[in-house]
């Protein structure tokens, strides 16, 4: 296996405005302009092999979207250094781009008025691709995304996850080597996700594609990845493969269940919490290592008639408090080296 | 599948590098289609302008005491009229790449635009003039249509200075894109361009021909207009459309050419400057 990225010490400084509210506050910027500098990434320092299926996630504001934007070359960074596929990004931006393929799942790269097969022959001009291996190719990503029956339907008629599945089959017509995926699943109902995350597996098995997945969705990560950095403040907080994610910090589910009749009020799960209680349902905490949620769900099955259930992973942001929470116990315990001090609060 | 196996056998020649801006200005064309109505619209609008211009110069020629046939500055009631068609024609089919650019780097779509494998202004320029073809026909049947009605047909026409006329009128769409990149590019630093977006149009009102041809204005302000680019965008063409002089016509392609090379060098410049600065917001 070979590395295809590799970032030392990148960091990503910004220059903000800064202005004091209120009316005072806007006369006085009409004279002098306050700045601040924001620190979007602090020195991030990570390998990636060929065939890497890595999850870069932590909350909204960590600095994610920003180490993309450096990856693919959009952004220069203000310090460090990056080699992407024996590119420095930045520098050789157009000359990568033959390479990598990206999705920014808040912002639309296919046409809003035009069906995708538009795009897609859009794609087909700039990556300036052969005609019969861009056809071969079109027709094994419309099989592998299932988008066979949207392909001629403008995208403003399609719903979420469908365009998303749209979204990813032109960000491969090229084949890249290295797909970068920002927030794939952001607001996508939990069928839409699921089917994206199979169809994101799907590519990377056929082509052992480097995918390199940043989210703020715990089952994003859990489902399709094998490796996961936390990143928060701009800096790396937990590097370590997923598995070790989910022994320590993802062992809290919450199931929301809604019966088909009515429960009494002393309505109780063995070695669970109930955060909720109503007449017809429930909102149960549990720890996955005391209980397992399938035993769980089984004896709420078992228990009276389930007309709704759902279950949940905890938020992003109590996933790194977590972290934080953990550091913080091996940083008064004395064990180990802790290489930086992270602060608590928030740095902006 | 990778992409050297899918990558065409004249990949990074002139040829293909046609191809794919062909395609960008295609697909515009496309979208500009399934914005047909906007188009329609904006002939409509073109409609009342002209409409509002022929009573203002009927009224002008008339309290000049001008006689049928006489002249302003040079020209009939009719070419006057027909110049507004022109100078309108080029106005409002333009493409706005200041405001595109500034709308990707609001909203972080620049990802996409800055991150593929093509020059991101020649994207631009191609991506922009996709949608003037479309805009073109539309304002140039509403307008004329509205010109002979109110002024009859323009006489002084000559259909041998068609491909002249097309040749000054692409120029100054470089031109004006030229401009209007710059402007766009400032959104990398500043993010707002309204306030550039302004003067440039209030400039190309006022001396560029817009609010009047060139040689209606004051003598002073005509020999500043006249050394500006600006004259370039709208009056030149218009100018040449309506009385067409060869000699002149071969002076303004060349102040054209000189400008364009100039600021398209400025454009590479500020590009190149501006990428090292770029912060793109949303995420």
């Amino acid at each position: 296996m070979s590395t295809v990225v590799k970032l030392t010490h990148l960091q990503k400084t910004f220059r903000v405005k800064h202005k004091a509210s209120g009316l005072q506050g806007s006369v006085k910027a009409l004279f002098s302009t306050e700045y601040r500098t924001v620190e979007a990434v602090k020195g991030v320092s990570l390998e990636l092999q060929e065939g890497d299926l890595l999850a870069f996630i932590g909350p909204n504001g960590a600095g994610k979207s920003t180490t993309i934007k450096m990856l693919t070359g959009i952004l220069f960074p203000t310090e460090g250094e990056a080699n992407v596929l024996g590119y420095v990004p930045w520098r050789q931006r157009r000359q990568l781009a033959y390479h990598i393929g990206s999705v920014f799942g808040q912002k639309p790269q296919l046409w809003y008025h035009l069906p995708p097969v538009d795009t897609f022959e859009l794609f087909a001009h700039i990556y300036e691709l052969d005609r019969a291996a861009f056809e071969r190719r079109k027709t094994f990503l419309i099989e592998a995304l299932g988008i066979g029956d949207w392909l001629h339907t403008p995208v403003r008629k399609l719903s979420l996850g469908q365009r998303m599945r749209c979204e990813i089959a032109a960000s491969m017509l090229h084949g890249p080597r290295i797909l970068f995926l920002d927030e794939p699943t952001i607001g996508l109902d939990v069928v839409a996700k699921q089917a994206l995350r199979d169809a994101i597996q799907q590519l990377h098995d056929a082509e052992n594609l480097t995918i390199f997945l940043t989210s703020h969705d715990a089952g994003d990560v859990e489902t399709l990845c094998k490796r996961v950095i936390v990143i928060n403040h701009g800096q790396v907080i937990f590097d370590d493969r997923t598995s070790a994610l989910k022994r320590r910090f993802l062992r809290r589910k919450v199931i929301g269940v809604r019966f088909g009749q009515p429960i009494p009020d002393d309505f109780a799960v063995r070695d669970a919490t109930i955060l909720k209680h109503g007449t017809w349902g429930a909102k149960i905490e549990l720890d996955t290592h005391v209980r397992p949620v399938e035993d769980v769900i089984r004896a709420l099955m078992d228990y009276a008639p389930v007309v709704d259930i759902t279950v949940e992973d905890p938020p992003m942001e109590e996933i790194i408090r977590e972290i934080y929470r953990a550091d913080e116990s091996v940083r008064v315990a004395g064990v180990g080296p802790v290489e930086a001090e992270i602060p608590l609060e928030k740095a902006e | 599948m990778t992409t050297t196996t899918l990558a065409a056998p004249d990949r990074g020649t002139t040829r293909a590098q046609v191809r794919k801006y062909s395609a960008i200005a295609r697909i515009n064309v496309q979208n500009s289609l399934a914005y047909a109505w906007d188009a329609l619209g904006q002939g409509v609008f073109v409609t009342l302008f002209i409409f509002v211009f022929a009573q203002l110069w009927k009224t002008t020629f008339k309290a000049q005491n001008v006689p049928d046939g006489g002249t302003i500055a040079g020209l009939t009631l009719v070419q006057t009229l027909w110049y507004f068609v022109w100078a309108e024609l080029i106005q409002i089919s333009k493409a706005n790449v200041a405001y595109t650019i500034q709308e990707e780097v609001r909203d972080g779509s620049l990802a996409y635009t800055l991150g593929r494998p093509y020059n991101y202004l020649l994207y631009h320029f191609f991506s922009g003039q996709g949608g003037v073809i479309i805009r073109m026909v539309f304002i140039l049947a509403f307008g004329s249509a509205v010109a002979l009605l109110a002024v009859g047909p323009l006489n002084t026409f000559r259909p041998e200075t068609v491909p002249a006329l097309l040749l000054i009128t692409a120029l100054a769409f470089v031109l004006d894109f030229c401009m209007m990149a710059m402007i766009g590019l400032t959104a990398f630093f500043f993010e707002d361009t309204a306030a550039f977006r302004l003067i440039y149009s209030k400039i190309n009102f006022v001396i560029g021909g817009l609010l009047l041809p060139v040689d209606f204005l004051p003598d002073a302000v005509q020999s500043v207009a006249r050394v500006l680019p600006f004259n370039l965008i709208l009056y030149a063409p218009a100018k040449q459309f309506v009385a067409w002089d060869s000699t002149q016509f071969l002076e303004q392609i060349g102040l054209q050419i000189v400008w364009i090379t100039i600021l398209a060098g400025l454009l590479a410049l500020f590009f190149r400057y501006g990428t090292r600065r770029v912060s793109i917001n949303g995420g």
